[in-house]
């Protein structure tokens, strides 16, 4: 058995304890993540992120975010700028460590202090879905999604929700008007995360 | 009646609504006390007392009967037992503040109860009790007697189970009738033969009274597997909706897979005295538990279940558990488990949403858990352990200690491993164990126990003599065996040190190309990095993962064609203790690095307990569904009342 100490491992060893994700990589969530988790790595962003500028990004970022927290990964990243929602917003996911400037730093500092894990979350049960919403600064929500729309939130989380006529337009603007779900661009983030996996203890997350 | 849990509905009312359906009977007309005191509380308090409070008591009070004692004041009178239990509260540091407060509401509640019931005009009126229902149920029976005489008072349920109910009915002649042992059968035959006094004498299992004598009837058969019933819950989610508790808990289910304990069956565990006159193992038809379950969840629109078997199925992890898991709903359930659950079955759990187990660790010393015959050693309970916090599965267990003829030196042993499990979950507490009825240490004086009483807080909840108790009460005191309180104060100590540690603690294996490496992260120890680069050393490794004597290592080894020399191997083992990266007892090995990464959830050290399960109490429910004609339906606030108000 050799030992390695932390931060004395000759170069090139397969097993480095962070993996550090370029801002374009993050679109590509799922495999990153994944593959961190397999291999028991925290995950770094390179650069500072700002949200609000580019809406391509915006979503990438929100969904590389929400991927982190439903697979309750380990994630270091910093925030530029205040991003364009309210803490409230964003609160249920993995805060940023640290702000690049005063302002990401105060609007930082709130979302750390104020997060902790589901705190705004879906379960799929059979023909239905069910959301509880506890973040800080608003109403406390409990939504049972029935019947056909639950299959078409389902739709809504996993595909690229562009503006969508009939069923799904009527349940964005439900959900937009629950604060579940912001328009970034064209597209309707949904902000709840699926609970798939549960902490330890499994009362954190109720 | 108080103490059922708030958040999910009494099991028994559920089964007996379900076998009246079943046979063809009305549906009884159902009251759930428990929610209803939790209302009267919170509002007679104007808030101060919340379910919070309410479920403290229901969840912390029994071991000291604090629920019953809330209610004896209105069995016996204001002052009964008051005095008394506040200095028994004082003496064994009992916070008692909350259920005194409760006590000066319970006589109010219970005329609140008896108008209610009575403004039904039953003829029949019928409760189930467990642990702490006695005494509010029986306030509830004597004052609706006296209100309305002509009303059949009938007990039935787990403290009427042996001699409990033959002592309940015949020492409170307010009680007419009481149902002893599994009624699914029985109550459907009362509720046909009601009223005729020979046809009493047919029905298994019951107390009644013929020319002012009391007659019990043997006790009924254990229902088949076959026959247990789905149980039918509409009234409860129906009054769990309609109630303000209903604001600050989020509903479960409650349902059973399985009855008594097939372990218990051959071995029973010495402190155990859960499964009272049913121990023999019946479990459902897995097809049958599992689409009851989807009937359930379906219908309730719930996906937090209580499965509250005593004991898993074995079969289950074949049949019913990867049926459930091919559903990719997103259930939590919580089971009883054997601590002897290979690491695939852990997974399987997982897979099937069992996020919450009770694996009966109870002790990592090997030679008391031979002494309380629990049929594993500490290494398969370190085991679990490990797998259950690679999965990512809560883990619910208390380490006991008072058995007779355990060793301060088998202790010390173990002790000196503790540093090791830093990244497991650790105990919820340190407890010495109690006498319960029905126990192999109630019944067989020569463990160990050979003088018993009713443990002391009864008589302030019982205006009954001691001898008069005997045969009602569940819970005994004894003197204590085994260590003693200065000689357990080591390990007590270590588990403090373990529950501060395990929240920053990682040990975790991961598959590197040609390596295995051992991350280690663990609270107290050098952060390292340990890899396994031979073959051999990775195989032995496996093998360790599973467990095992160095004996048995050496030949699996060899059958590997990998044959090791017997004092490397002891060196390697030694290295790996020595970084604490194997547990050790008796000769037997184990390793401790998790497999499956679970990256913990920010924040756990601040993760709420128990009060992490309730809600704002001006949370709001909201059901979304599409309507006809192009509108949609929702029900609970308007759009405008739920939206988010501002920044955060």
């Amino acid at each position: 058995m050799r030992v390695a100490e932390p931060g004395q491992r000759a170069a090139g060893e397969a097993w480095p304890e962070t993996l550090t994700l370029g801002p374009d990589e993050l679109a590509s969530r799922h495999g990153h993540v994944g593959l961190a988790i397999a291999r028991s790595q925290r995950l770094k962003v390179s650069v500072p992120l700002r949200l609000g500028t580019d809406p391509s990004r915006d979503l990438a970022a929100l969904r590389f975010l929400t991927e982190v927290a439903v697979q309750m990964a380990d994630l270091t990243w910093t925030l530029s700028g205040a991003p364009p929602w309210p803490v409230r917003t964003l609160v249920h996911l993995p805060p940023p460590g640290d702000g690049a400037d005063p302002i990401a730093q105060r609007y930082a500092a709130q979302w750390r202090r104020e997060h902790r894990y589901g705190l705004c979350t879906y379960r799929v049960g059979p023909g239905f879905v069910r959301i509880r919403d506890v973040r800080p600064g608003g109403p406390h929500l409990r939504v049972v999604v029935d019947g056909p729309w639950a299959d078409v939130f389902g739709f809504l989380v996993t595909e690229d929700a562009e503006v969508i006529d009939g069923p799904g337009r009527q349940l964005q603007d439900e959900l937009v008007a629950a604060g579940l779900a912001v328009a970034v661009g064209t597209v309707t983030h949904v902000l709840p995360c699926r609970l798939r996996r549960w902490p330890i203890p499994y009362t954190a997350a109720v | 009646m108080p103490w059922q849990e708030l958040s999910r509905p009494s099991l028994s009312i559920g089964v007996l609504r379900g076998v009246c359906a079943d046979e063809d009977l009305p549906v009884p007309r159902t009251y759930h006390g428990g929610l209803r005191f939790a209302e009267f509380l919170l509002e007679r308090s104007d808030g101060a007392l919340t379910p919070y409070e309410y479920t403290a008591v229901a969840e912390s009070g029994f071991m000291h009967v604090l629920g019953d004692w809330v209610f004896a004041g209105a069995l016996y009178g204001t002052d009964f037992g008051y005095e008394e239990m506040r200095r028994y509260a004082a003496r064994k540091r009992l916070h008692f503040r909350t259920v005194m407060v409760m006590r000066e509401h319970a006589n109010e509640f219970v005329d609140l109860v008896v108008d209610e019931l009575v403004a039904h005009d039953p003829e029949l009126v019928g409760f189930t009790t467990t642990f702490m229902q006695n005494v509010p149920s029986l306030a509830v029976a004597k004052r609706l007697k006296e209100r309305r005489p002509d009303i059949t008072m009938l007990f039935g349920g787990g403290n009427c189970d042996g001699p409990m109910g033959v002592a309940l009915h015949r020492e409170f002649g307010f009680v007419d009738l009481v149902l002893r042992g599994e009624a699914d059968e029985t109550f459907p035959l009362l509720l046909r033969s009601y009223g005729a006094e020979t046809a009493l004498a047919e029905i298994p299992g019951l107390c009644w009274r013929a020319d002012g004598e009391q007659r019990v009837n043997p006790l009924p058969r254990l229902v088949p597997p076959a026959k247990l019933t789905r149980p039918d819950f509409d009234d409860w989610f129906e009054a769990f909706e309609a109630s303000r508790i209903g604001r600050y808990l989020e509903p479960e289910l409650a349902v059973e897979s399985a009855r008594g304990c097939w372990w218990g069956e051959h071995h029973h565990c010495t402190f155990c005295g859960l499964n009272g006159s049913a121990m023999a193992f019946r479990a459902k038809p897995p097809e049958a538990f599992v689409a009851e379950l989807d009937h359930l969840v379906r219908r309730h629109r719930v996906l937090d279940v209580t499965v509250v078997d005593n004991i898993l199925e074995p079969t289950y992890l074949r049949t019913a558990l990867p049926e459930m898991a091919g559903r990719d709903w997103d259930l939590r359930l919580h089971y009883e488990v054997k601590a002897n659950l290979s690491t695939a079955q852990v997974g399987t759990l997982a897979a099937a949403g069992v996020y919450s187990v009770q694996p009966g660790i109870e002790s990592l010393v090997d030679d008391v858990l031979d002494r309380m015959d629990k049929g594993v050693r500490a290494v398969h309970n370190v085991r679990t352990m490990r797998d259950c916090e690679s999965a990512g599965l809560t883990v619910s267990w208390n380490w006991l200690y008072g058995f007779p003829g355990e060793q301060e030196k088998d202790y010390a042993t173990v002790l000196a491993e503790l540093s090791r499990l830093v990244h497991l979950q650790p105990p919820d507490g340190v407890s010495r164990i109690g006498m319960n009825r029905f126990s192999p240490h109630f019944e067989d004086p020569s463990l160990g126990f050979p003088s018993r009483s009713p443990a002391e807080p009864y008589r302030y909840v019982y205006d009954l003599t001691a001898e008069q108790l005997d045969d009602l009460v569940y819970l005994f005191d004894t003197p204590s065996a085994g260590l003693s309180d200065e000689e357990v104060e080591p390990l007590r100590a270590a588990v403090d040190v373990w529950r501060r540690a395990y929240p920053e603690s990682s040990l975790r294996r991961l598959d590197a190309d040609e390596a295995v490496v051992l991350r280690d992260r663990r609270a107290g120890w050098p952060r390292a990095d340990y890899v396994l680069e031979t073959a051999l050393e990775r195989h032995a490794w496996k093998l360790l993962e599973y467990g095992g004597t160095m004996t048995g290592m050496l030949r699996k080894l060899d059958d590997a064609g990998m044959a090791w020399d017997a004092d490397a191997l002891s060196r390697w083992l030694g290295e790996l203790h020595e970084r604490g990266l194997v547990f050790t007892a008796n000769g037997r090995w184990v390793a401790l690095a998790t497999t499956t990464v679970l990256l913990d959830a920010p924040g756990r050290e601040d993760a709420p307990g128990r009060e992490g399960a309730f809600v704002r109490p001006d949370t709001r429910t909201l059901r979304i569904r599409p309507a006809h004609r192009g509108r949609s339906v929702r029900d609970g606030v308007p759009a405008s009342q739920a939206t988010p108000s501002g920044p955060g």
